[in-house]
């Protein structure tokens, strides 16, 4: 009865945690803005600090912690693996690959014009999205561990490919600092409201799609054999989920950069908060808790030290890896996850 | 695994694979819902399959109704009724908020053959049913496989020789060679139990009732 209580208590308390940390995100900061000023405001300065540079970066980290999270739930899911995360894939550092080329192509004056001023992100995206597609249609057929492999070796590929890319742009010119190195550590300041717009379009209709998939995210945890024998092709499901994914996360790593650890833990949190393992209850539930995490993260690079932004991977790591920790000493990873 | 010269039609009633450990019954399963290939020779299903496997792997994070609930009823999945009703049909309801990675053996086998009745399906395939059970177990496993095959088409891969004596249709099968196959009576000899597991067996018969024992030299 007590533990139904505590489940009853976080449905309740999380949407509420959430609603808080995001007002704090629009108040505190090098500006405190008085909180009077959410409702009304007479100041101009105030409200171009709110609507114009931290209203898009708060919406962004909800958004963009609730693609990890539920990614994160859809990977571990249909990988049935606990420790399976959105980057497994490859994806992150593939992007970054993309966004160090895209910097260099700049450079070197091979883009020009209104390209030059978006190369970084949208070749981040492409090759996100492109080396996310590639892993799965070569590893799908391999299985589970074949898929996995995949995403380890592209991970390893684009940062041999990331390495030499850099040693080119010090060799163009020793003295510029490299600007896609944000995509390394993870940004959410300076996010504008066209950039937030593409994220939401971009996450939309795969919440939707995934949301309705969820059952076939079940079945696979159940061995592909059982899959195979309900008529439900597994390679095709992972293919199609891991496709579906891809896009938010692509999108979201082009303007955000790679955020760790949330898609380990968020899915995690939720299986021992509600005691289930559907992809209907784990699935939103990893999106919300992702939020969550991702928002008072963000809050936290923010006001950790004065003047500075601390990078988003190093506060999501601060805090998640002594989680992970934990969930490996006490065997997590096994039976009770 | 190969299995040759596999010649069989399943209508109705319990058709039971028997042999020893990796004789290839699982894979005449698998060749059956299209994990593993036919060869040679041709295989027909006509109507829908529901598989139970011996093993679910233990990181399994749904609940027992969360996996009953993930199977397949026409084109679409089954509902709450229907997993319910195939809950009590196994006697598994108690244990239906608890996860798959918190339940011995035998209670996971008994929700994925749950699972297996909710889906409702023409033909349900066991693998190793009775495999690992403790006596009380294997004896309540047996009674339940008995009663679904009255009601449809059952296959189960097994080596118990007491769920071969109340089959239907016995396949003897070793090194993937068919060494036997028809009703019990006409099959489960003690030269072909001696030929399937490499040991000597003795058959009794008491009351009608065949029993088998594996005598020590």
């Amino acid at each position: 009865m007590d533990n139904l209580l505590i489940k009853r208590v976080t449905y309740f308390l999380i949407p509420i945690l959430l609603l808080i940390g995001f007002t704090l995100n629009l108040t505190l900061g090098e500006v405190n803005v008085p909180s009077n000023c959410l409702i009304h405001c007479n100041q101009v300065k105030y409200r171009v600090i709110i609507m114009d540079i931290r209203l898009p970066s708060a919406l962004t980290s909800i958004l963009v912690g609730y693609v990890l999270g539920a990614s994160g739930a859809v990977m571990q899911g249909i990988l049935r693996n606990p420790l399976a995360e959105p980057f497994t894939t490859g994806i992150a550092s593939a992007a970054v690959l993309g966004g160090l080329l895209g910097y260099l192509l700049v450079l070197i004056g091979k883009l020009t014009g209104a390209l030059a001023a978006s190369a970084i992100p949208l070749l981040a995206l492409l090759i996100g999205l492109f080396s996310s597609l590639m892993v799965v249609m070569l590893g799908s057929r391999l299985g589970i561990v074949g898929l996995i492999l995949m995403g380890i070796l592209i991970t390893l590929l684009s940062y041999a490919a990331s390495m030499i890319i850099m040693l080119i742009i010090e060799s163009i010119n020793p003295t510029a600092s490299i600007q896609p190195l944000y995509l390394l550590y993870g940004n959410l300041s300076g996010i504008l409201w066209w950039q937030f717009y593409v994220m939401l379009i971009a996450a939309a209709p795969t919440v939707l799609m995934v949301a309705y998939s969820s059952r076939y995210v079940d079945l696979l945890m159940l061995g592909d054999d059982v899959a195979k024998a309900s008529g439900v092709n597994p390679a095709a499901v992972r293919r199609r989920l891991v496709a579906l994914i891809s896009i938010p996360l692509a999108v979201s790593l082009a303007f955000t950069g790679v955020i760790g650890f949330i898609g380990i833990i968020a899915p995690y949190a939720v299986r021992q908060l509600t005691g289930r393992g559907s992809g209907g209850i784990i699935i939103p539930g990893s999106g919300l808790v992702g939020s969550l995490i991702l928002t008072y993260s963000y809050l936290a690079s923010r006001i950790m030290i004065r003047g500075y932004v601390v990078p988003i991977t190093a506060v999501t790591g601060l805090a998640g890896i002594p989680i992970l920790m934990w969930m490996l000493l006490k065997g997590g990873f096994g039976a009770s996850t | 695994m190969v299995v040759k010269g596999l010649s069989l039609t399943v209508g109705g009633g319990l058709t039971v694979l028997l042999g020893p450990n990796g004789s290839g019954k699982t894979t005449v399963m698998k060749a059956i819902f299209g994990s593993a290939r036919v060869i040679k020779g041709w295989l027909k299903v006509n109507g829908s399959v529901a598989y139970a496997p011996a093993e679910v792997d233990g990181l399994v994070n749904l609940t027992v109704m969360e996996a009953v609930k993930t199977a397949r009823r026409g084109y679409g999945w089954v509902n709450d009724d229907d997993a319910m009703n195939a809950l009590m049909k196994v006697g598994i309801v108690g244990i239906r908020n608890i996860r798959l990675s918190e339940l011995s053996t035998g209670q996971k086998r008994l929700t994925m053959i749950a699972r297996a009745i909710a889906s409702n399906a023409d033909l349900m395939l066991i693998d190793e049913p009775t495999a690992n059970l403790d006596p009380g177990n294997r004896y309540r496993m047996i009674n339940i496989i008995r009663e679904l095959a009255n009601q449809r088409a059952v296959m189960v891969a097994t080596h118990d020789v007491d769920i071969a004596l109340m089959a239907n249709q016995v396949v003897m099968i070793r090194d993937g060679n068919v060494i036997g196959i028809g009703e019990p009576n006409e099959v489960l000899t003690e030269g072909k139990l001696m030929q399937l597991y490499g040991i000597k067996v003795k058959l009794i018969r008491h009351n009608n009732e065949v029993h088998v024992v594996f005598p020590i030299d």
